[in-house]
């Protein structure tokens, strides 16, 4: 009866670690998704959904093969026999070498190990050291028992290869969260290792279960992971430094060591043949041998066969607690100061000018005591005038800059200006700064805009926009700096840009029309001129044209007179010879010549009204030439 | 658990309650009040460490009492002249009296709205007295806008320190600006305004290039004209090169150059596509019919 109350209390005892770890696995989440998706929280509660995965399983298969009541060592030495002897005998086949028989050598190995452990029982005094000889036999395997083994080592493999590769692609290998302050998340972190090492205790371990070992193992391992998250978020939030991206290496080599450890462990049950024994450790005796192991657990007074560890862990961790304490306390006397940086320290709230500190390692009074704010006082700020920005903005007239811009009445009071400009400043006295203003940055930019409407509110559109930018930059630039001391602001002004000065980006584009204009009447010059060049050029060619047309014109004329008329003084004395023959002969030389290639009609007198009938059609004229007569008859 | 570790975690413990409990510290730049069950009994402008009872006996209200800084809303209102002009101010205000503030407003946000409208009111009682040249001027003798912001800001502090424990330390214009339906209006205007200059541009480019041109055409014209004249004086040289030639001949026998010259203008009267119709009893071919 008092066993079977040990076992129902076992039982439900069994079921919390389960519960532990799912509800742990719904807070990181929950947490992670508030702390802006926080990814060191997120891949804490993917650890432990791997850890509740796997005690889910265990006890599963556990309850499982209890009622199906076999001799899980028999699934085993089954496995063993049909698959790696046979794997073996293939190898040895090939090779020709002898069969080796694994059994034997393997029950030798066994029963050597019981022998060690019993031995380091005596020796070191360890109590509830039980080991169970390994049965080889391969007597009474049903199918449906090999099929269960099958299955319950690929469900083993399957969800260690899923929790692998969703670990590897929730493992945050970018840090870029920004987790200071966020001391709180490691509070409630702290949480989650204290209900576990209450359950620990608290939980009466008869070792009658394997799967309270295993449950043991995880909820210790969780608790030392969960106490590591805790502290170093702790410590990142107090220092304010940022220690938090050995985080995810931790995390990392945690679930890696976490998988690999389960998935060694079924490969040493497989080889041992006591697949379904549940004999799982999570802690590293495949690393050590098994004497090495117990030995160095025993120098440290620690056994993972009782409950010793738990013992002990409770015993220290107050002390853990209280040096963490003192750590983290005194280690907020320690700040760094970076170059570009100075330092406000706050002693109990009061700040005078020797609290400022420059750059280089600083000590103070730990926190609450003295409070420390760090400036960044050399890096050049810059302060965007004229409109809102929202990133990288075009100048451009006709466009509007970013969100809005701010256009400024000017003297004539029916024009207005846009002006963008961007002061460039930096921190130049810390003290006067964080004691003089709360929002010095607006004091400064409105003091800019003050000093550009004085500017302009007594010119005109057209003196402003041709004004000397440089000059304009240099005045406003003057006129800041003495107010940011005046007002004791704080600041210094290093630059002020002028980026651009336009009219409202409304009517812009009629300014644009206006030198579009220009240039237009410049064009139609240009044009104008280039016709005049053309049309000159063009009349100076024909006028020379004209003259050389003449003068070609007299030197033809001309010698074609002198030729006429040395043929004429030759023609003169042939006629002196004989006139009549002369005449006679150049009458009928052009006769000749003139009807050589012509038709010619002869006609009788008297018929003339006939002439019409024979030369109908013709176009030629008729000439009527009377040949008695002669040209030179006259 | 120990005795010492016992020990030590009730002594931090102690340590905690007592540091949060029974004292706090006033921080540079801020002031605060200790409130008592509601009542105010002390207040602290120096920063330190000082001591109260635990909550919820005394109460720590902290102010930040550095200048402040807020922008006004925009404040339309009617110049002297009767044109409607908007203005934006800012504000430096700093918190004087922290008990007034305190029993008056008591938050940054609500004391910042009382500010603007104190500082509504008072830009609208003063721009009544100015012109809008006061505000803006191209004449820079007519521009009164130091005094205009000098009387805006006397109005509101005084009335602010009196009211709110609020000391104004600086008021001025960060803006002028005109009404929606005014600014189109300029816009209107501005936008006639250079169409103006496009006009102007547009007809001096055609007046230039017209003057331009026309004076090529004259130019052109006139070395046209003159070359044309030129080649008429070589046209009449030429003429008289030739008749003079023609003359000395027609001198040297006059009839046998008109003789010739009638030949070969005959000649030249007659090319192949001319017909020749001659009488039969007429040389030449007379000789043929015999009527010679």
């Amino acid at each position: 009866m008092t066993e079977d109350n040990n076992r129902t209390q076992n039982a439900k005892t069994r079921l919390f670690p389960i519960i532990l770890t799912i509800i742990a696995v719904v807070f990181l989440n929950i947490l992670a998704y508030y702390r802006n998706r926080c990814l060191i929280i997120g891949s804490l509660g993917s650890l432990t959904l791997t850890m509740s995965i796997f005690l889910i399983l265990i006890t599963v298969f556990y309850e499982i093969n209890k009622y199906i009541n076999f001799d899980i060592k028999k699934i085993g030495l089954f496995i063993k026999e049909k698959f790696i002897n046979k794997i073996i005998n293939l190898f040895n086949k090939i090779f020709k070498k002898q069969e080796i028989t694994i059994f034997e050598e393997k029950n030798e190995t066994t029963q050597e190990t019981v022998n060690t452990e019993e031995t380091n029982v005596q020796q070191y005094g360890l109590h509830e050291i039980k080991k169970e000889n390994v049965r080889q036999s391969q007597e009474g395997v049903s199918l449906e028992k090999r099929i269960f083994s099958y299955f319950y080592i690929i469900s083993f493999l399957v969800i260690a290869l899923w929790r692998v590769i969703r670990i590897l692609k929730v493992l945050p290998l970018t840090y870029t969260d920004n987790y200071h302050s966020n001391i709180i998340d490691a509070i409630l972190l702290l949480i989650l290792p204290c209900i576990a090492v209450l359950y620990l205790k608290l939980r009466k371990d008869d070792d009658s279960c394997p799967t309270d070992k295993v449950s043991h193992d995880i909820l210790t391992f969780f608790s030392y992971i969960s106490f590591t998250y805790s502290a170093v978020i702790a410590a990142a939030s107090v220092l304010k430094i940022n220690i938090l991206v050995v985080l995810q290496w931790v995390y990392y080599s945690a679930s890696v060591y976490l998988v690999a450890s389960l998935v060694i462990n079924i490969l040493l049950a497989m080889l041992k043949g006591n697949v379904l024994s549940f004999d799982y450790s999570l802690f590293p005796k495949y690393l050590l041998s098994k004497e090495q192991f117990i030995q160095t657990m025993a120098k440290w007074k620690v056994s993972i066969k009782s409950l010793y560890t738990i013992r002990y862990t409770l015993k220290i961790l107050p002390a853990l607690l209280l040096a963490l304490i003192f750590v983290l306390f005194f280690s907020t006397s320690i700040f760094v100061v970076q170059p570009h940086q100075q330092a406000a320290v706050y002693h109990f709230g009061k700040l005078d000018r020797s609290s400022i500190k420059d750059a280089g390692l600083h000590f103070k009074f730990p926190y609450p005591i003295d409070k420390t704010e760090i400036y960044d006082v050399r890096r050049v700020a810059s302060m965007q005038i004229g409109y809102e920005s929202t990133g990288t903005a075009n100048f451009l007239w006709t466009q509007k800059h970013d969100i809005g811009e701010y256009m400024l009445l000017l003297g004539n009071g029916n024009e207005m200006v846009a002006v963008n400009l961007k002061i460039l400043y930096v921190i130049s006295d810390l003290y006067s700064y964080i004691k003089t203003c709360s929002n010095a940055e607006a004091v400064l930019s409105a003091a800019v805009y003050n000093a550009l409407m004085t500017r302009t509110i007594n010119t005109t559109l057209d003196s402003f926009l041709n004004v000397d930018r440089n000059f304009l930059s240099a005045s406003v630039l003057d006129e800041l700096s003495a107010f940011c001391e005046s007002e004791k602001l704080g600041f210094s002004v290093v630059q002020v840009v002028i980026e651009n000065i336009h009219p409202p980006v409304d009517i812009a584009d009629v300014y644009q029309n206006v030198v579009s204009a220009s240039v237009d009447k410049t064009t139609m010059i240009t044009r104008a001129h280039t016709y005049a060049e053309v049309k000159v050029i063009e009349a100076a060619k024909q006028s020379k044209f004209a003259i050389d047309g003449a003068r070609a014109m007299q030197y033809d004329r001309t010698s074609d007179a002198q030729k006429e008329s040395a043929v004429f003084y030759a023609a003169t004395e042939a006629y002196r010879i004989s006139p009549g023959s002369y005449q006679l002969t150049k009458n009928l030389e052009v006769y000749q010549k003139i009807i050589k290639s012509n038709k010619v009609y002869a006609f009788s007198r008297g018929t003339e009204n006939a002439i019409s009938k024979f030369i109908i059609g013709k176009v030629n004229t008729v000439n009527l030439l009377d040949v008695n007569k002669g040209v030179g008859n006259e | 658990m120990s005795k010492l570790y016992k020990a030590l975690f009730v002594l931090i413990f102690v340590i905690i309650v007592a540091a949060a409990g029974f004292t706090f510290t006033v921080k540079e730049g801020y002031s605060v009040i200790i409130s008592r069950f509601g009542k105010i009994v002390n207040t602290h402008n120096d920063a330190g460490l000082y001591f109260k009872l635990p909550f919820p006996i005394d109460k720590v209200i902290t102010y930040d009492t550095r200048n402040q800084y807020m922008d006004s809303g925009y404040n339309e209102t009617l110049t002297n002249d009767k044109i409607n002009i908007i203005l934006q101010t800012y504000i430096v205000w700093r918190i004087a009296d922290i008990q007034k503030f305190h029993t008056s407003i008591g938050s940054f946000n609500v004391a910042q709205r009382h500010l603007n409208d104190l500082a509504a009111t008072a830009k609208n009682s003063v721009l009544g007295n100015y012109k809008l040249s006061s505000l803006v001027s191209t004449n820079i003798e007519e521009i009164k806008i130091n005094e205009i912001c000098q009387a805006i800001e006397e109005k509101t502090a005084q009335s602010a320190l009196s009211n709110y424990g609020i000391e104004v330390q600086t008021l001025k214009i960060k803006r002028l600006a005109l009404p929606e339906a005014n600014i189109k209006s300029v816009f209107n205007q501005m936008i006639a305004d250079r169409q103006k200059y496009v006009s102007q541009y547009i007809a001096e480019g055609e007046r230039d290039a017209a003057i331009i041109t026309g004076e090529a055409d004259a130019r052109a014209a006139e070395i046209y004209a003159n070359g044309k004249l030129e080649a008429s004086q070589i046209d009449a040289e030429t003429e008289r090169m030739v008749a003079r030639i023609y003359g000395e001949a027609y001198d040297r026998n006059s009839r046998l150059f008109v003789f010739l010259k009638r030949l070969m203008a005959l000649e030249n009267s007659v090319n192949a596509d001319t017909t020749i119709i001659m009488r039969a009893n007429e040389s030449p071919f007379d000789v043929i019919t015999g009527s010679n």
